[in-house]
């Protein structure tokens, strides 16, 4: 049993230290969302510095700094969306395994394939209706007033498909440690 | 209340969590397959939008910055640090290693909000350390991971943040005041217990001079890590920042602290912190967006206010319908992680316990010291794991070993039930 478990398909920047790990091994979407992270963190500790300072909080770029917070929620749901890419990618998923671990080694491997399509199912169907949403609010805007809904709705769709091809890729993975296992097996026979 | 619907609902989720799906999947697979059953094609466009919603929030905005603040210290030399100060106060003491990694918990759980990181860090540094002054293997085990679940009660936590999140009219600021006393408590009577279980050789080596000696460097040492959770906490409660914005001031602090004052800190370290911080992040926050479809069709259906009226109709005495609710949440808390339980519950169990007279506040840390007892009890004890699995300890033989420190924690969990003061004399004390 395992509340955390993770299927090993790809290499794991947590494994070791990051001075083992050099920076190229980040997958594309942990690069955009740690700049947008960074990001994140600048300008709302900006706006947390300009406020207490009377003279920058009248000013225009006061101003300015208060409404560009308002924004960053619509960041927390980008980096949501588009870090599931490499949360699956990572198999860094919450889980919790009373069956699997009862299991043979490759009942095991199969039910992990089994959890992986229907995950990239979700995914799947989650793209699929994010666009419909994505659609259907074009003309709508935020409660922001100058921020279109379609800008924080399209998340969901680009963020699903990145998710389902991840899925597709620990998939393949997973089909070829299985035959990668019977080679190595002919071989010592 | 469609009967049909529940059963869909329930046993969806039930069968998805027991073959092993991610729990996000079992939240919103089974949420989105009751949508498809018994809604309308226009109910399905709620999905997406649903779940958008979960995650547009500023109040959730505080998780990944002090996620990233967590995850900056956890590289810097902060933790061991901070480990050494508090063996060097408590090296005179019986059982002071014991106690050390009870303070060092406490004070970790300040910084970076999340129970299985403390505890791996509390297991590689101290562990080794318990288990050569003779501790059982056992013991060592429980009470490491024990004082990492303090991290679910002690601001910042994560669990928090998100029952205050899913709690209308409840401040986070009064959350995490009301957390302090709770934690404090259960560090204190774990700290009691170990000192008791402490083998006699590692009781007391009274070098009087030498722990004097070394304690000022140790404090000069560890400083920024013991001003860590006093800044963040008094610029909140001073006025000077809102809980979003002390998480970014955190991150902030910690980047200072890390890079500047202890030099651990270079640029491809941060890039490696800013993208495990958002993948951390992201794990969290898919959750919360499932659960919260989850929950949403529980409340639509009326079963959380169903369920609610019943309890509050069966269960007329106050004190026996808050012992339900504890035996509820604690038997979810062993197989269920925070986020879930919290979207799940919350809603159901929070209008008849208001109903009934209890605070909020009170009540969502009698939730967390739940789930604190939750994450070190098998079958799925998250804390209990990651302990185990660093101390190479069965998880039976902790569990045997440790049982008068879980009683400890079951003890602090009694106390805060029955006396709201614990809970709720800091929050009312600084209104």
């Amino acid at each position: 049993m395992s509340a955390s478990a993770s299927s090993g398909t790809a290499p794991d920047a947590t494994d070791s230290g990051p001075d083992a790990q050099p920076c190229r091994d980040l997958l594309a979407e942990e690069w955009i969302c740690a700049a947008l992270l960074a990001s994140m963190v600048l300008l709302m500790f900006t706006q947390a510095m300009a406020r207490n300072v009377p003279p920058i909080a009248r000013t225009a770029l006061g101003a300015w700094l208060a409404h560009a917070t308002e924004v960053l929620p619509s960041g927390l749901t980008w980096l949501t969306f588009l870090g599931a890419g490499a949360v699956t990618r990572r198999a860094d998923l919450l889980r919790i395994g009373l069956v699997p671990s009862r299991l043979g080694a490759c009942a095991r491997r199969r039910l992990e394939i089994v959890t992986w399509v229907a995950w990239g199912g979700f995914f799947a169907a989650l793209c699929a209706l994010g666009v419909a949403a994505t659609v259907a609010q074009r003309r709508q805007m935020t409660s922001l007033e100058w921020l279109p809904q379609w800008a924080v709705a399209s998340s969901i769709p680009l963020g699903a498909a990145l998710v389902l091809w991840r899925t597709c890729q620990n998939i393949r993975d997973l089909r070829a440690r299985k035959s990668l296992s019977a080679t190595q097996g002919e071989a010592s026979e | 209340m469609n009967i049909a619907l529940v059963v869909t609902l329930i046993g969806a989720f039930a069968v998805l969590l027991t073959v092993g799906a991610p729990v996000a999947l079992a939240l919103g697979g089974s949420a989105m397959l009751t949508v498809a059953c018994f809604f309308g094609p226009t109910q399905y466009l709620s999905i997406p939008t649903g779940m958008a919603g979960a995650t547009e929030s500023h109040v959730l905005l505080a998780i990944p910055f002090f996620v990233l603040a967590g995850t900056i210290l956890a590289e810097s030399t902060l933790s061991r640090r901070l480990v050494a100060l508090a063996e060097i106060v408590t090296r005179r003491l019986p059982g002071g290693m014991g106690i050390a990694m009870v303070i060092a918990g406490i004070f970790l759980a300040g910084i970076s909000g999340s129970g299985p990181a403390d505890v791996a860090i509390l297991g590689t540094i101290m562990l080794p350390m318990m288990l050569k002054q003779g501790y059982r293997r056992g013991v060592a085990s429980g009470l490491t991971a024990l004082s990492g679940s303090i991290g679910i009660i002690v601001p910042p936590s994560i669990a928090l943040i998100i029952y205050g999140s899913v709690t209308p009219g409840v401040s986070i600021e009064r959350l995490f005041l009301g957390g302090v006393g709770p934690g404090v408590l259960m560090g204190g009577l774990l700290a009691l217990t170990i000192s008791r279980l402490a083998p006699r050789k590692a009781s007391g080596t009274p070098t009087g001079s030498e722990a004097h000696g070394a304690l000022l460097p140790a404090l000069w040492k560890a400083g920024w890590a013991v001003l860590f959770p006093f800044i963040i906490l008094g610029g909140i409660y001073l006025g000077i920042f809102t809980p979003t914005e002390s998480a970014a001031v955190a991150v902030v602090y910690a980047l200072f602290v890390s890079a500047v004052v202890y030099r651990d800190l270079n640029l491809r370290t941060l890039v490696h912190c800013l993208a495990d911080a958002a993948r951390i992040t992201a794990g969290v926050m898919i959750l919360v967006a499932c659960a919260a479809l989850f929950a949403r069709i529980l409340t639509l259906e009326g079963v959380a206010a169903g369920v609610g009226t019943w309890l509050a109709e069966t269960l007329t005495n106050r004190w026996v319908l808050l012992l339900g609710v504890n035996l509820l949440v604690l038997s979810a808390g062993c197989f269920l992680d925070a986020i879930s339980i919290f979207y799940i519950l919350v809603p159901i169990l929070l209008p008849a316990l208001t109903h009934a007279g209890f605070d909020p506040v009170h009540l969502g840390i009698i939730f967390s010291v739940n789930l604190a007892i939750g994450q070190v009890t098998p079958p799925v004890g998250v804390n209990l794991f990651v302990s185990c699995s660093l101390s190479k300890a069965e998880i039976g033989e902790t569990v045997r070993e440790s049982w008068p420190l879980l009683a400890a924690a079951v003890l602090a969990l009694v106390l805060v039930n029955l006396v709201p003061q614990i809970t709720l004399w800091l929050p009312n004390t600084m209104r």
